[in-house]
């Protein structure tokens, strides 16, 4: 598959929305042991308006299908996540302005510009132990499958490995953002709950097209 | 933070119940999509407004800081434990339109920055201009040698809300307003003592999620030792300056006393009074801050250009500052 229609990607974005609510207990309790613990019940909140307006609507393209559920996710969810995972979804709308369908490249270069995005509003990079250090290897894996002209089936493939990589990863770093910074050495061997969450949006990506 | 109504919507059920209490000085923004922001009424568009912004940490009470007049003139709770959301932030900035500006102080917490942040883009959009002031005066919530802008807010940002109103209200641009206010940020520190009362521990600098104290102290379980080592903590984060008053302002906790609140601020003053003088002293139950019992004591140096606006007493619904 090299491209995906609106009603693909609403599919998926459904399928998201499902992956995240059942996953609040979780998210709950990973963000309990290093942090304030509202990750999942905030998450759940806002995918859950998600999921409700995917199933009421239609969309007339990408675009519209993205903004509409990135701007749900911020009206909704409040908190860093509520911004975070909001302008995920609208930081990186124009790669996909007037545009019917998507390839590859594009939805390469619409994660891309939303972790550039995430990037500057908080301030982060890699090896702060946040959602980013999920992203941005997920977000490094699809401009690769893009450039190397790989279909969405082993672009999700290996953008959701990627992901459950920077996952990984961030158990031997030391928070040094928002609440979880506040217990140290408690965060080591701990994953960071966003990025938990980054990795399960790229799983439901990959669980959508295969 | 345990509530019996519904945590989904505690900040829209209790902005309504205020705006439903309190007519004469309150109102909610009509049709609003989550209903948690708090207006002060009537609105006063012709000068700087100030907004409150608070999430997590479960403080619907902090809405009752626009029921007096010369305190916020917007509060916008958060859902229980996450910041309110940059639409809420707007959209009550859209509603009430100030031709001067926001100017938006909170805890310095993630969430409230990022939140915002955003809102200010978003504002900007409508011709509204709008400058933040993250409040980060609670002192041994990092290392005494890391930046105080890392550290966390903890109640310090009342003074910020008070001063910022009296300035606006003197005519003062946002970006006076906001200066005055970043002044008071830097001159202002608190620290939140717990209390073990099982093994007569004082914890002194726990965080609001549970994050432990740095420092505590085993055999001095006294109002005495509150005052005292708050006190010291205080006076050696400022260094008060020799043209510098001191405002103390003592808050209990959801569990804390209120015998406890007036014998502390009683025992800071004997203590103070030798070493530096005091200005202005308040004590009450401003923030929950913590199921747990304890005291928060803040100290703020005044200097010529703070003392002005912080003379008049303020009244709501709930306290006196």
């Amino acid at each position: 598959m090299d491209h995906l229609t609106t009603e693909q990607l609403q599919k998926m974005l459904l399928k998201v929305s499902e992956k995240i609510i059942i996953s609040e207990p979780l998210l709950t309790e990973l963000d309990t042991i290093i942090g304030d613990g509202d990750h999942g019940f905030g998450m759940r909140t806002g995918f859950s308006a998600v999921a409700a307006q995917l199933s009421e609507k239609t969309y007339a393209s990408p675009y519209e299908l993205f903004k509409d559920s990135g701007m749900t996710l911020i009206r909704v969810m409040g908190g860093t996540s509520g911004v975070i995972f909001g302008t995920l979804f609208i930081g990186g709308l124009s790669a996909m302005e007037g545009k019917e369908t998507l390839s590859v490249q594009d939805f390469a270069d619409y994660i891309s510009l939303g972790t550039q995005s995430i990037a500057r509003r908080g301030r982060t990079a890699r090896g702060d132990k946040t959602m980013y250090d999920a992203l941005i290897e997920a977000s490094e894996s699809l401009l690769a499958s893009a450039s190397s002209k790989e279909s969405f089936e082993t672009a999700f493939q290996k953008a959701c490995e990627a992901a459950k990589y920077g996952v990984e990863n961030t158990k031997s770093m030391l928070s040094k953002k928002g609440r979880s910074k506040n217990f140290k050495d408690k965060t080591l061997g701990h994953p960071d709950t966003g990025a938990v969450s980054v990795s399960l949006i790229f799983e439901a990506f990959h669980e959508t097209i295969c | 933070m345990i509530f019996l109504t519904d945590p989904n919507t505690i900040s829209r059920s209790c902005a309504e119940g205020m705006a439903c209490v309190y007519p004469e000085f309150t109102r909610t923004v009509p049709d609003s999509f989550n209903g948690r922001a708090l207006l002060h009424h009537p609105a006063e568009s012709d000068r700087v407004n100030i907004i409150v912004v608070a999430g997590g940490g479960g403080n619907p009470q902090t809405h009752s800081f626009v029921t007096g007049s010369d305190l916020a003139d917007i509060a916008i709770n958060g859902s229980l434990r996450a910041a309110p959301s940059a639409y809420d932030i707007y959209e009550a900035a859209r509603y009430v339109h100030s031709s001067k500006g926001y100017l938006m102080i909170f805890n310095n917490f993630m969430g409230d920055i990022l939140n915002c942040d955003m809102a200010i883009e978003l504002m900007a959009l409508d011709g509204l201009s709008g400058k933040m002031c993250p409040f980060h005066d609670d002192c041994l919530s990092v290392p005494q040698n890391e930046d105080r802008k890392n550290r966390a807010g903890l109640i310090g940002f009342l003074y910020g809300v008070k001063a910022a109103n009296a300035c606006a209200r003197a005519g003062a641009s946002l970006e006076e307003t906001a200066a005055l206010v970043e002044h008071i940020n830097e001159r202002t520190s608190s620290v939140l003592i717990t209390m073990d009362f099982d093994n007569k521990i004082l914890y002194f600098g726990e965080g609001i999620s549970g994050e432990p104290a740095p420092l505590s102290f085993k055999n001095e379980f006294s109002i005495e030792s509150c005052a005292k080592h708050a006190l010291d903590i205080l006076i050696d984060d400022l260094k008060p300056l020799p043209n510098e008053k001191l405002h103390i302002l003592i808050n209990r906790t959801s569990a804390g006393k209120f015998e406890d609140a007036y014998s502390l601020a009683k025992s800071v003053y004997d203590h103070a009074g030798s070493r530096i003088p005091i200005s202005r002293m308040s004590a009450g139950h401003y923030m929950f801050m913590t199921d747990s019992y304890g005291l928060s004591v803040t100290a703020l140096c005044s200097d010529e250009s703070i003392e002005p606006y912080l003379q008049k007493r303020c009244f709501t619904d709930s306290f006196i500052l």
